[in-house]
């Protein structure tokens, strides 16, 4: 008797956790996603585009979102059968063929869910608006989405991989999700050491992706789309606007993160990419410290 | 379907003397030798301590001597009127008291016959001296008078069909000639000896004659072949455990636990609570290694974890399958996680599959979510999904647990059939009286371990190791759980005789002991 191989193990786990899914009714987290993808659209949708401030809220939400969905997906998903991957992984399973099979089920939801919120995104967020760098901002866009809400899949089996069972996950998961939004650097400027962790978190890159996709940087401040929309008068007389570009705010620096280049969009996609891959093996790790006695 | 290599023969280890005796009865009997032993034929006055229906046999025939210096058997012939033969040659009179002693080993073969031995005497006797053949194996009865070809082997379209694994699948063949037989060896890894004469390519076989295929003895015997069909020498588990602690060596969990069981055990742990059963079975896992050795089939196992882990199975007290699953595709699953492709076609895994469910009866529930069983028949899932890899090695923490005394019943039948295939299984139970046979009131467990707590160290220790009697008698109980009564401390309701126990079985083992 041998033991089989990874790739055939990877198969036998990923039709297992599918067909399990389903019956545990897996669709309910793409009603989840549409439910959480509509209410971010509809609350920030108008405001897309119109001014830097208010587009980059809006992306600052559907980042959240897309990590707040993609989390919620596989927080529970390892941890509640720990006691089963012991018994399992003496009869013979490979650790990394499990967590294989369960970030391929998991890029196969995900992938429902991105679609799900990405159609929403399209009726009321107007990326026809956005510009393209690429190929289509719709694609690009759905892309980035896409990569986070699957990053924070994977982020969500590490975590469970980690805990001991489903209370301390659900525990720790709160925290992982503040720190996203805290180190993404939309709410505070960020510098020192909070500036080098933020590299390490996907909000921080989800949002590089998006701001360089739609030129972010290009966007007029609030303060001075209100200066131009209130026709200012000088001695009774409106002031052509062309008089006031000098006088308009500007960012100072511009955030290089959101840079309108190719290169910039790439290296943020790579980069969520690498988290993710990081991830899945720190949960392979994780995995064979806990049943290292096995 | 299991496919085994064929493995290269190795002598066994030493066991005790035992002595085949075939007669004109043609039954054979296997018998212990037990230090010096006459041998002669039954007759109405004094009786040998081996006797024979032989009108060809002296009243005292001849002698074994044991020899305890060096722990081996002498054979003299008492001068006999016909002599005995030993592999062939006559044993001589060497002065008036007999012959000289002759110094037997494995194998030998000894003869009461008339000197044309190729055309041996209707009450002609034969004896095989043996040193490694269980005294419990089983001795099968072959008739050969309608065949004129006889095949011999592992494999499954043989005529005679062995279970040694040393055996080749297509070992050899028997062919009747007007003389007798010829065995062709059919190049075997092993080779074929006939009267302890190695074979190359073929031998004339007459009657008496003894040929050894491994492990495996056959004697012509007239129209029949006797031949014994010995288990695989692969199950045995030797647990010897100097100590395990806890808390970096400030906590002894378990000290001085030692013992052997053998596949075909159906083992018992009994322990008061906090005496370490799960410690024990943990180490016995390899989950929580302990200071010591697990030695299986001849490895330790912590030296060979990862080779040897998944020969060790473990039915928990509390299930580890995923509930939303069926009971078809979990066991499904596990074939094709351990069954790999290149032995194992889709259609051997599902002929197993069905074979276990089948076996340990929930065919019916096959299509059943796991969840929709009860807790019976989940714990009948878990046994089937363990049995799936060809485990050595069973260890069942409270199969019982949960259930009625009806199904506790059936639960222990059902373990000990898988026990019966060559299998260990042990099993912690705080319900052992209700593993018994219903047809005898016997217990299904052929050894008990018990382990107690000792009041002087805290730790769990070896309160006894034996079979069902033993270990009613050692505790002076009716029932195996009143074992509990006697070790458990007052305050769980015990009799709170744990040190008692320990130190009595201690003082056992020191004491010299002749099999």
């Amino acid at each position: 008797m041998n033991d089989t191989s990874f790739g055939t193990q990877t198969g036998v786990y990923f039709k297992k956790i599918a067909r399990i899914s389903m019956r545990e009714k897996a669709w309910k987290y793409l009603i989840f996603a549409a439910i959480i993808g509509s209410i971010v659209v509809f609350i920030v949708g108008k405001n897309m585009f119109k001014t830097y401030e208010q587009t980059n809220s809006g992306f600052f939400t559907l980042a959240s979102a897309c990590i707040w969905i993609g989390i919620f997906n596989s927080i529970q998903s390892i941890c509640k059968e720990h006691e089963i991957v012991r018994a399992e992984y003496r009869q013979g399973m490979k650790l990394s063929a499990y967590i294989a099979a369960h970030t391929l089920w998991q890029a196969l939801l995900c992938l429902a869910e991105s679609l799900v919120v990405f159609i929403l995104c399209c009726i009321n967020m107007h990326f026809d608006k956005s510009p393209s760098l690429m190929a289509s901002a719709y694609v690009e866009n759905f892309i980035t989405i896409y990569l986070l809400t699957f990053g924070a899949a994977v982020l969500g089996l590490m975590i469970s991989s980690i805990s001991g069972n489903p209370t301390t996950a659900m525990t720790i998961m709160p925290f992982v999700l503040i720190v996203q939004l805290i180190l993404s650097g939309v709410l505070f400027k960020l510098s020192g050491a909070s500036e080098f962790f933020s590299n390490f978190t996907l909000s921080k890159w989800g949002m590089s992706a998006f701001g360089a996709e739609s030129d972010l940087n290009k966007l007029d401040l609030t303060i001075n789309a209100r200066l131009l929309s209130e026709q200012p008068m000088r001695y009774n007389y409106p002031i052509d606007p062309n008089t006031l570009q000098p006088m308009m705010l500007k960012l100072d620096p511009p955030n290089k993160f959101y840079n309108h280049e190719v290169g910039r969009l790439l290296l943020a996609w790579l980069v969520c990419i690498a988290i993710t891959a990081f991830n899945a093996v720190v949960s392979v790790v994780a995995l064979m410290f806990k049943n290292r006695d096995s | 379907m299991e496919i085994q290599r064929t493995v290269y023969y190795q002598p066994a280890p030493q066991l005790p003397a035992t002595l085949l005796v075939i007669d004109c009865t043609c039954r054979p009997k296997l018998i212990p030798l037990k230090g010096d032993m006459s041998f002669g034929r039954i007759y109405d006055g004094e009786l040998c301590d081996i006797t024979v229906k032989s009108a060809i046999t002296g009243r005292h025939h001849g002698e074994f001597i044991y020899d305890d210096s060096e722990g081996v058997y002498y054979y003299i012939d008492n001068n006999s009127l016909n002599g005995t033969y030993i592999n062939g040659t006559k044993l001589e009179k060497f002065n008036e008291r007999g012959s000289r002693a002759f110094r037997l080993t494995d194998g030998d073969i000894l003869r009461v016959d008339r000197k044309t031995l190729e055309k041996p005497h209707p009450e002609a006797v034969i004896m095989i001296y043996c040193t490694s053949v269980r005294y419990d194996e089983s001795w099968k009865l072959f008739d050969t008078r309608r065949l004129v070809n006889i095949t011999i082997g592992r494999g499954e379209n043989n005529v005679i069909r062995l279970t040694d694994i040393a055996a080749s699948r297509e070992h050899a063949v028997l062919r009747r000639n007007p003389n007798g037989w010829t065995v062709f060896d059919n190049n075997s890894q092993n080779g074929i000896s006939v009267n302890g004469r190695g074979v190359n390519g073929s031998s004339h076989v007459s009657d008496h004659d003894v040929l050894k295929l491994a492990n495996t003895t056959i004697i012509v015997f007239g129209n029949t072949l006797i031949f014994n069909n010995p288990k695989e020498s692969t199950g045995n588990l030797v647990v010897r455990i100097d100590r395990k602690t806890v808390d970096f060596g400030r906590k002894t969990l378990l000290r001085d636990i030692g013992f052997q069981v053998d596949s075909g055990d159906f083992v018992l742990i009994l322990g008061g609570s906090g005496a370490g059963k799960t410690t024990l079975v943990k180490a016995i896992l390899g989950d929580g290694k302990a200071e010591g050795r697990i030695i299986l089939n001849g490895q330790n196992l912590y030296e060979n974890f990862k080779s040897l882990k998944s020969q060790i199975g473990l039915v928990p007290q509390f299930l580890t399958l995923r509930v939303n699953d069926s009971v078809k595709s979990t066991l499904m699953d596990i074939a094709d996680i351990k069954l790999d492709r290149k032995n194992y076609s889709k259609e051997d895994k599902l002929r197993r599959i069905n074979e276990i469910m089948e076996k340990v009866g929930i065919t019916n529930l096959q299509n059943h979510l796991i969840r929709q069983l009860s807790g019976g028949q989940k714990k009948k899932v878990s046994v089937a999904y363990q049995l799936v890899g060809f485990q050595k090695v069973f260890i069942c923490d409270e199969p019982d647990s949960g259930l009625d005394a009806a199904s506790r019943t059936q639960q222990m039948e059902i373990l000990k059939e898988i026990s019966q295939n060559d299998k260990i299984v042990m099993v912690i139970s705080h319900e052992p009286d209700d593993a018994i046979n219903v047809d005898t009131g016997e217990s299904l467990f052929t050894k008990v371990v018990v382990l107690a707590k000792s009041s002087k160290d805290n730790a769990g220790h070896l309160a006894f190791f034996g079979n069902v009697e033993d270990a009613k008698a050692h505790f002076g109980v009716k029932k195996l759980q009143d074992i509990m009564i006697e070790i458990n401390p007052p305050y769980e309701g015990g009799k709170g005789k744990a040190d008692y126990y320990i130190d009595k079985y201690l003082a056992s083992q020191r004491r010299p002991r002749y099999e």
